[in-house]
């Protein structure tokens, strides 16, 4: 073993050969059988590694791969620099795109020898620096100013996802394979090296205007970085200066967008800089993967994601309401579902709304009590605390309790990757019915005799608050199963058809929360505003969701449903088996929705497709909604989608998520037309009975196609081309 | 020419089963992973064969445990399906359909209730295949894969 190999060996080299002892033991068993540890599960198996198996063994390289020498001393162009730097760049967008350090960041090579390029400890730079193209400092000043600070702006990243509540090995990789993110070191010190690297651009000769200022502009933008990630914890301190520093990064992105650095030819020693395979020299057990690396724009589109979120984060520092909380956790993946939104920005709102202490950086946890009943229906919790005693007796304390550990995870999970987060919400829906029957037991408690009439109505009030969360939750879960791609064909309908039913029941209860408020809320409240808002939009998704499931099932042969309905059921029980739960039984109230009325279901397919006069007095009450067409339907949706939009009507929402929330409205209704004319068009000879919903796009593919709306289908017309 | 179908019989089927494996499925799996489903259930894991070729052209791996359900207090009897591949020149046969059916009705003899596994979101012959079956996609797993790629649990 020559020198060099001895002294890379890990475990040093007091090696034994063992073969025979293990070649002997075996001859005791029989060929197939295995020698397990009790309760070997297949965790243990799955995480074992084959040694000299290449496609887990990182160290292990079947075939001698010709790498160029990497010199980090090496002189180089300043286009060279630029290039590394727009590479690196794209590679932290694939860390925060939950990819590994050893496979992202740690690539470039830079990233382990800081040292070697630092000025201070090289000899008299004019002994070495003969080139003078290629200036030594663009790499012991520049590069390595750059490197450092994005090392820093890792490691500041890493530490929000670290104390956040997302998920390592699946929002993000915390792996650092022992490479140092220069934790130790302060910001100000990154900030500083960059200063100088910015100073030299700014007065050297050694460089072009041009590359001056394409370099000038990327170390400006890490340094932006860096003060973005470094003052998000401090928010809303200096929120000004944080807003500022957020505009600059916008324009520099801007910039570099528009002018990125040009490839560099193949034999550049720039390219030396990266190794994508560089996972086999660290610490780390994950098997080598070769990133693919976006494209320009693409990079640039993932940081403006991460301005984008920066911008909600900082709106959400100084938001106290938190029903507007609610409502951005909401809609915040409705666009992007089932992609998630970088973690690091998910991490810092889940944070930034409870960090294990306070409530949005300054509230105490019972401010959500208040928060919750106050912002739902327009009273304060104290008035239904007054009852018992006031808020934190022993009558009320397990309620209070209950609202703040259901309130608190219902926000952060908000938050969850689309998939957990649906999840996180299904098993909500009881938590919020076990605060429920808590204060419907409470309010069956108090003494009807002696109590003012107007007084009881609102005490009754409170209960419907929880009604209106758990429903709000309940639509969710349905509605997001079409983000994440989950619907067969023929639960489709079905899912439309319960969200419709959702929705009406969630109506009503808006209109009781209303007549409740009278002469107790007043009429210009927020609380009042998004309950109108709520209520019209909420008609217009019923409407909406009430047309597909009559034109779905009218698409579909005549009696599909009934004869496949014992594997529909069957499926239908499990997708929704949340419905189904047996906990409910321990509780004393009724909850308000569960199991779906398949039976109803069915009358009001055999209604759709004609097959069926309805008699029943029972259907009267349905009279009205399954009298329209699903054409009528789609214009009722429109016309009230429109009434918002006309009306710049967004609810109590204001600024960015404001636009979000018209941006949902102008999609919806663009949808409504475009599926009215679809479902409505018909074959030669005047017959719509077999619509050709192949045509209709559920998928959530937004390299191709991005969707107007979270849950309703994009119409493609023959060829391909979007309506 | 016809499909001939077997169950797995022991260690030498093993190395076939792995080439096919590694060959047709982006995961990788250590020969513990193998071991781990073969020696337990090898009763629910079948090979296909063809007169060309000497060595299987199909395989599934599977298992079956106790599962406690959180919204029902009970226990069930669940099979899973772990890995499933056919050989690409051998596709478009029903070589998989009759795979997966075999093991079902074996796992169905052991009284399984129900089945599951997992698949790559994008992976449209297998959910094909699967919701043939009567699968449904009961859930999608964030980046669940080692590529970074969603799954959806059938």
């Amino acid at each position: 073993m020559d020198i060099d190999t001895y002294y890379q060996l890990s475990g040093g080299s007091d090696f034994r050969d063992v073969t025979s002892v293990f070649t002997l033991a075996s001859q005791a068993m029989e060929p197939g059988s295995m020698v397990a540890i009790d309760g070997f599960s297949l965790h243990d198996a799955m995480t074992a590694i084959e040694i000299g198996d290449p496609r887990l063994d990182t160290g292990m390289q079947l075939e001698a791969v010709e790498r160029p020498e990497f010199d980090p001393l090496n002189p180089l162009l300043p286009e060279e620099i630029c290039w590394i730097i727009d590479r690196s760049m794209a590679y932290e967008t694939e860390w925060h795109a939950s990819n590994q350090l050893a496979h992202t960041v740690f690539t470039l090579l830079y990233v382990h020898c800081l040292n070697d390029v630092d000025p201070d400890i090289l000899p008299i730079l004019s002994m070495i620096d003969l080139d003078p193209s290629r200036p030594l400092e663009l790499i012991t000043l520049v590069l390595r100013a750059y490197t450092s600070g994005l090392l820093k702006s890792c490691n500041l990243a890493w530490n929000e996802l670290c104390k956040g509540p997302l998920l390592d090995a699946e929002d993000w990789h915390s792996d650092k394979s022992e490479v140092s993110l220069l934790e130790g070191w302060p910001v100000e010190a990154a900030v500083a090296r960059l200063d100088s690297g910015l100073t030299w651009l700014s007065t050297t000769t050694k460089v072009t205007p041009l590359w001056q200022e394409a370099l000038k502009l990327r170390l400006q933008f890490r340094r932006n970085i860096l003060l973005l990630l470094n003052f998000t914890e401090s928010l809303p301190r200096d929120l000004g200066v944080f807003d500022e520093i957020l505009q600059s990064t916008r324009h520099c992105l801007s910039i570099i967008r528009a002018h990125p650095c040009k490839s560099i030819t193949s034999s550049s020693p720039a390219r030396a800089a990266f190794d994508p395979y560089i996972a086999r020299r660290l610490n780390t057990f994950l098997p080598v993967r070769i990133i693919d690396l976006p494209s320009w724009e693409h990079t640039c589109d993932a940081y403006e994601r991460l301005l984008n979120g920066w911008e909600d984060i900082a709106r959400l520092s100084k938001t106290y309401q938190l029903s507007t909380w609610n409502q951005v956790g909401f809609q915040q993946s409705w666009f992007s579902a089932p992609v998630a939104r970088p973690a690091y920005i998910r991490s810092c709102a889940q944070t930034l709304f409870f960090d294990g202490m306070q409530v949005v950086h300054s509230q105490p946890q019972g401010w959500l009590v208040d928060r919750l009943f106050e912002e739902t229906i327009g009273v304060s919790y104290t008035v239904f605390a007054q009852h018992w005693g006031g808020s934190g007796t022993a009558a009320l304390v397990e309620l209070e309790r209950r609202v703040i550990h259901t309130v608190i995870p219902h926000i952060r999970g908000l938050w969850n990757n689309p998939a957990r987060r649906r999840r996180f919400l299904v098993k909500s829906i009881l938590d919020w019915h076990m605060i429920y029957d808590t204060l419907c037991g409470l309010v069956e408690s108090v003494d009807t005799i002696n109590i003012d009439p107007v007084a009881f109505r609102t005490l009754n009030q409170f209960p419907k608050a929880i009604v209106l969360w758990r429903l709000a939750s309940i639509r969710e879960v349905i509605l997001s199963g079409f983000q994440l791609e989950l619907y067969h064909p023929l639960e489709r309908p079905f899912a439309y058809w319960f969200v419709a039913e959702v929705i009406d029941i969630h109506l009503n209860y808006l209109d009781v929360v209303l007549k409740g408020m009278a002469g107790v809320v007043p009429h210009n409240s927020s609380s009042r505003k998004e309950i109108h808002y709520q209520h019209v939009f909420l008609v217009a998704l019923q409407a909406m969701s009430m047309a597909m499931f009559m034109s779905l099932i009218r698409s579909f042969l005549p009696n599909t449903i009934f004869n496949q309905w014992e594997q529909l059921r069957t499926n239908l029980r499990r997708r929704y088996k949340w419905a189904f739960n047996s906990a409910y039984d321990d509780y004393d109230f009724e909850p308000v929705v569960l199991e779906p009325d398949f039976t109803r279901f069915l009358r009001e397919v055999q209604e759709v497709q004609g097959q069926e006069i309805m008699s029943n007095t029972e259907l009267k009450d349905h009279a009205e909604k399954s009298s329209r067409s699903s054409s009528e339907y789609f214009e009722l949706a429109q016309r009230l989608l429109q009434g918002l939009i006309s009306t710049n009507n967004t609810g109590t929402l204001e600024g960015n998520w404001s636009h979000d929330r018209m941006r949902l409205l102008l999609g919806m209704s663009e949808t409504c037309q475009e599926l009215q004319s679809y479902f409505s068009g018909s074959t030669s000879d005047g017959d719509t009975s077999q619509i050709l919903v192949s045509k209709l796009d559920w998928t959530r593919d937004f390299s191709n196609n991005i969707p107007k709306t979270p849950w309703f289908p994009s119409v493609w017309l023959q060829g391909g081309a979007e309506a | 020419s016809p499909i001939t179908y077997r169950l797995y019989t022991g260690e030498p089927d093993l190395p076939h089963i792995i080439s096919l494996i590694a060959s047709e499925l982006s995961e990788p799996y250590v020969i513990y992973t193998f071991r781990y489903f073969l020696t337990q259930w090898p009763h629910l894991s079948f090979l296909a064969y063809t007169p060309q070729s000497p060595t299987p052209i199909g395989v599934i791996v599977c298992k079956e445990s106790i599962h406690e359900s959180s919204t029902t207090n009970s226990n069930s009897n669940r099979g899973y399906i772990a890995m499933l591949s056919v050989d690409k020149r051998y596709r478009k046969r029903g070589i998989g359909y009759t795979l997966v059916k075999n093991s079902m009705e074996a796992m169905k003899l052991d009284g399984v209730e129900e089945i599951t596994l997992e698949t790559e979101h994008d992976n449209a012959p297998a959910l094909s295949l699967y919701e043939s079956l009567g699968f449904i996609r009961e859930k999608r797993l964030y980046r669940f894969y080692l590529n970074g790629k969603d799954a959806f649990r059938l």
